[in-house]
């Protein structure tokens, strides 16, 4: 009887799990690297010069700086509507029980488990029938629908780990609902609802497959990207954009791990 | 003087079944009242509907003879020590006892003060500053009952509270729980389903089974004048004679209850039944018997140990240890 | 705390609270009015306007477009499938589902070493670590990581450098010489359109295969070896059965991904057109809506299918 295969990795196993992490990250790496070539009209490896004056010119490029606006804003609107509409969602379907109570959970995931591309024409259609113009607020309501997921998640996972007794217990002890929910509720699911905003904010900040359709003239930094991909203007600006990016979304999601990971649920695990 | 709680033919139903079917109950003020039951009984949800946790589908509840049926449960007069004390995780122990009087708005400085004083009260004094999840089981015990009289309320209500702890500091809190009650004055109800602690603590038992009141009367009345069958088997084991047995020795009707410990072990003259099995119980030894083909069980002195399976001996009672159920 | 008759209160509180206290009131009376308060806002949103929304391109595929004027005949017909048939049509659609299986199965392959590992062998730090290592790229941007490959593949960046240095060029030209996968240069083949799927939706795999090997008992695995069975026995009959519903799932993200992406195949690939590009293009300048709305019904029938399956299969334990 081999025990030690127990305790120990085969070296096969450790090698061939390196390797697929490493396939996970290296590229992502390489782009830090290119942030920093001489080069600017290939994708020359290896760099011929390092340099950091890309950093200079993206800074004073204003069509970065305006993408760049758009999607704060369109991510903490569509964060906070999400925030709002998730857990009042969340809670309503971990605390009562009622009739349809597996289909809205069922609904409310939906935008997430159908591609990309039907939730952005359904309602790209939805909004032409509707004359609605494409604007800022268009594009707020594709991102909310889908971030309404991200949130519903961590928050019906917290709320199923609430005692229920918690919330008697506040009533009995003379406080009203409003009472409860601030002094009982609320602290008690407060880093689950905050790692949720976190992961709605990055998946905003990020998204593309249906900004693409629900956006008029606005240009969100990854439609920019997208811009820059199929026509690109300066290479070198467009990496070091990417770092940028990479970097400002590594933080919420550290964030919203250590917030959660002593839950039975890391947040992030129902994207 | 007005009875602490009252229960007018209250129902709770949910959907067909019938949780608390027609209860009618009278809590008197100052009582320990024990509402003791299996599981399923009705015992918990007639506890929820006084804290207003539940609502009644029929019948009116009224405290201190007002009328609360419509009330919600942060404007009753009435806290609750929960089975699985509820403590809140995010707030030191303190501020757990202190809750109520944040709630009615008392300052920082005097509901912690009070807080401190509900503490020793039940002798967990300078704990405030500890977080729930530091303590023992007994001790969250503690502090659930601490945050729950801060408030000085009419009523109070323990949900199967001692179930969660260990024998010997069960025994311990049964006792300190009969002090803290006669030395406050106020109504406690417990809910329970161990009989022998029904038994111990209250003034009063409501029996309950399949969601109706059996009987209500006081422990020696419970354990030695069974009004049914199930009351009699629930509270304490009790041999149950069958009809025929009791007709052929008293001559009247319906079943009796006698406990194994009425049964004597005589050397003449008594009822001979054969013995059938017997187990060492460290105070008594209990004999199982065979007494005109109907099972038994006594309660013996350990000097009769020695009596052999299969054997047969000669028992009796006093006719007063035989308590008839009439119409069972 | 002494208990004098006077500082007992009676048995109601009715004074105080407020609004908010009377808003409670009727809140814990008609409890149902609280829970269509909390559910109609989300409710409205996705029951009305986004469902809405699907159901009237679902409708819409059942329209045709009239060739002459480009406008939208609105009488109900199968016509609009049956362009589906054409052979350019069938075309993307095979190509569509032939990269989606090839992805999802080299997916399984690449992740389930790092699964396994993270599931039965990592502890403590390690265990965090891999978290991190596997939500990272999973959360990290879209655009960025398909950006990335897009340097990659270029035909002066690393990969090309690689075999240059290595004196593998040769090995290059040969594979990019084969008809069908091969291509021009790397990023101009099908081949590099499947490593840039492979690349983005990896971590979409390894999560949920991770899941449902954690879920596996360690003595599960001790017992099948106590009983005899050699390590390659142990891993065909106990774990990849148990392990199966987590494969299953992973698929599901792989597969479905793949089937309605439009993006990746516009950047890496060749001129051919994958389902996403077609429904991109045709619901454009073109107006054909209901044709676009027939190409997306593919994508929802073959996961509904997929789906249906998985669920026999028990696969939705793992998510």
């Amino acid at each position: 009887m081999r025990s030690d295969h127990e305790i120990r990795a085969p070296m096969a196993l450790k090698i061939a799990a390196a390797c697929g992490l490493l396939f996970m990250h290296v590229p992502i790496l390489l782009i830090f690297v290119y942030a920093f070539t001489t080069e600017d009209k290939t994708f020359q490896w290896p760099p011929p010069g390092y340099t950091l004056k890309w950093f200079a010119v993206a800074w004073n490029r204003p069509d970065v700086w305006s993408a760049l606006q758009l999607s704060l804003k369109v991510a903490s609107i569509s964060t906070i509507v999400a925030m709002v509409l998730g857990t009042l969602c969340a809670a309503a379907v971990s605390r009562s029980k009622f009739f349809g109570r597996e289909a809205i959970s069922l609904l409310v995931i939906l935008p997430i488990a159908l591609p990309g591309i039907i939730t952005g024409i359904a309602l790209r259609s939805a909004f032409n029938i509707a004359d609605i113009p494409f604007s800022v607020w268009t594009i707020v309501l594709g991102h909310a629908t889908f971030c309404v997921v991200v949130v519903y998640n961590n928050a019906v996972a917290r709320f199923r780990r609430l005692s229920g007794s918690l919330v008697e217990a506040s009533m009995d002890l003379g406080a009203n609902g409003f009472q409860t929910f601030r002094h009982v509720v609320l602290p008690n699911i407060a880093t689950s609802l905050m790692a949720g905003g976190m992961l709605a904010f990055a998946l905003s900040f990020d998204e593309v497959i249906v900004t693409t359709l629900t956006a008029g003239q606005q240009a969100t930094l990854p439609i920019w990207m997208l811009e820059e991909l199929v026509r690109p203007r300066q290479r070198p600006v467009t990496n070091v954009v990417a770092m940028i990016v990479v970097l400002v979304t590594f933080l919420p999601i550290l964030a919203a791990y250590y917030l959660t990971r002593d839950g039975d649920q890391v947040a992030g695990q129902g994207k | 003087m007005k009875p602490a709680v009252t229960f007018i033919n209250v129902s709770r139903y949910f959907g067909s079944v019938k949780a608390v079917n027609e209860v009618d109950l009278a809590i008197q003020e100052g009582e320990f009242f024990a509402m003791l039951g299996p599981s399923g009984s009705g015992k918990t949800t007639c506890l929820r509907l006084i804290a207003g946790f539940e609502r009644p589908t029929g019948g009116e509840i009224k405290i201190l003879d007002e009328p609360i049926q419509d009330i919600p449960p942060y404007r009753r007069n009435v806290n609750t020590v929960f089975q699985d004390y509820a403590l809140f995780p995010h707030l030191s122990v303190a501020e757990n006892v202190a809750y109520a009087l944040m709630i009615r708005k008392v300052d920082k400085k005097q509901r912690l003060q009070q807080a401190e004083e509900a503490l020793e009260m039940v002798r967990l004094g300078g704990y405030g500053d500890r977080r729930p999840s530091q303590l023992s089981g007994g001790q969250r015990q503690r502090v659930a009952l601490a945050r729950a009289l801060i408030g000085k309320p009419a009523v109070l209500l323990l949900d199967e509270p001692l179930g969660a702890l260990d024998l010997k500091l069960r025994e311990e809190m049964q006792e300190e729980l009969k002090q803290l009650q006669r030395a406050l004055g106020i109504t406690f109800v417990f809910v329970t389903h161990d009989q022998s602690e029904a038994l111990s603590m209250a003034d009063r038992i409501a029996v309950f089974n399949e969601g109706e009141i059996a009987q209500i009367g006081t422990p020696q009345d419970i354990y030695h004048r069974p009004e049914t069958e199930f009351v009699a088997n629930f509270v304490g084991s009790s041999n149950v004679l069958p009809a025929a047995l009791v007709r052929q020795m008293s001559g009247r009707t319906g079943i009796a209850s006698l406990r194994p410990e009425s049964i004597r072990v005589v050397a003449e003259g008594g009822h001979t039944a054969i013995v059938t099995a017997k187990s060492f119980l460290g105070s008594a030894t209990r004999l199982s018997l065979d007494l005109y083909g109907a099972g038994f069980n006594a309660l013996v002195d350990n000097s009769f140990g020695s009596v052999e399976i299969g054997a047969p001996i000669q028992i009796d009672w006093d006719d007063a240890d035989m308590h008839l159920i009439e119409g069972a | 705390m002494n208990n004098s008759a006077n500082d007992r209160r009676g048995a109601v509180i009715s004074a105080g609270f407020g609004l908010a206290g009377q808003i409670s009131d009727v809140f814990w009376r008609k409890p149902v009015i609280l829970l269509l308060l909390m559910l109609t806002p989300p409710l409205l949103w996705l029951g009305v306007v986004y469902i809405g929304s699907l159901l009237a391109l679902l409708a819409q595929s059942f329209f045709s477009i009239d060739e002459f004027s480009g406008l939208i005949n609105y009488h109900l017909t199968l016509k609009t499938y049956g362009e589906l048939l054409n052979p350019a049509n069938l075309d993307i659609i095979l190509r569509t589902v032939l990269m989606a299986a090839i992805v999802t199965l080299a997916s399984v392959i690449v992740a389930f070493p790092v699964a396994f590992y993270a599931a039965r062998y990592a502890r403590g730090r390690w265990k965090a670590l891999f978290y991190l290592g596997v939500m990272l790229p999973l959360w990290s941007s879209y655009l960025v990581k398909i950006y990335a490959w897009k340097l990659i593949l270029a035909k002066e960046g690393i990969l090309n450098w690689f075999f240059e240095l290595t004196h593998l060029k040769w090995l290059l030209d040969a594979y990019l010489a084969i008809p069908l996968i091969g291509g021009n240069s790397l990023s101009v083949s099908y081949t590099g359109t499947f490593l840039v799927f492979l690349y983005v939706w990896l971590p979409f795999m390894v999560l949920p295969m991770q899941a449902a090997l954690e879920r596996v008992p360690a003595n599960f695995l001790e017992a099948s070896s106590d009983l005899g069975a050699t390590p390659w026995q142990t891993f065909r009959n106990v774990l990849l059965p148990l392990a199966l519903p987590g494969v299953i799932a992973g698929s599901i993200f792989t597969f479905s991904l793949t089937l309605g992406d439009y993006i990746i195949p516009q950047i890496i690939g060749s001129s051919r057109l994958f389902i996403g590009q077609a429904v991109y293009s045709h619901q454009g300048t073109a107006g054909n809506i209901p044709l676009a709305a027939a190409f997306t019904v593919v994508p929802v029938v073959i996961m509904g299918f997929y789906l249906w399956m998985a669920k026999r299969k028990g696969a939705f334990d793992a998510l």
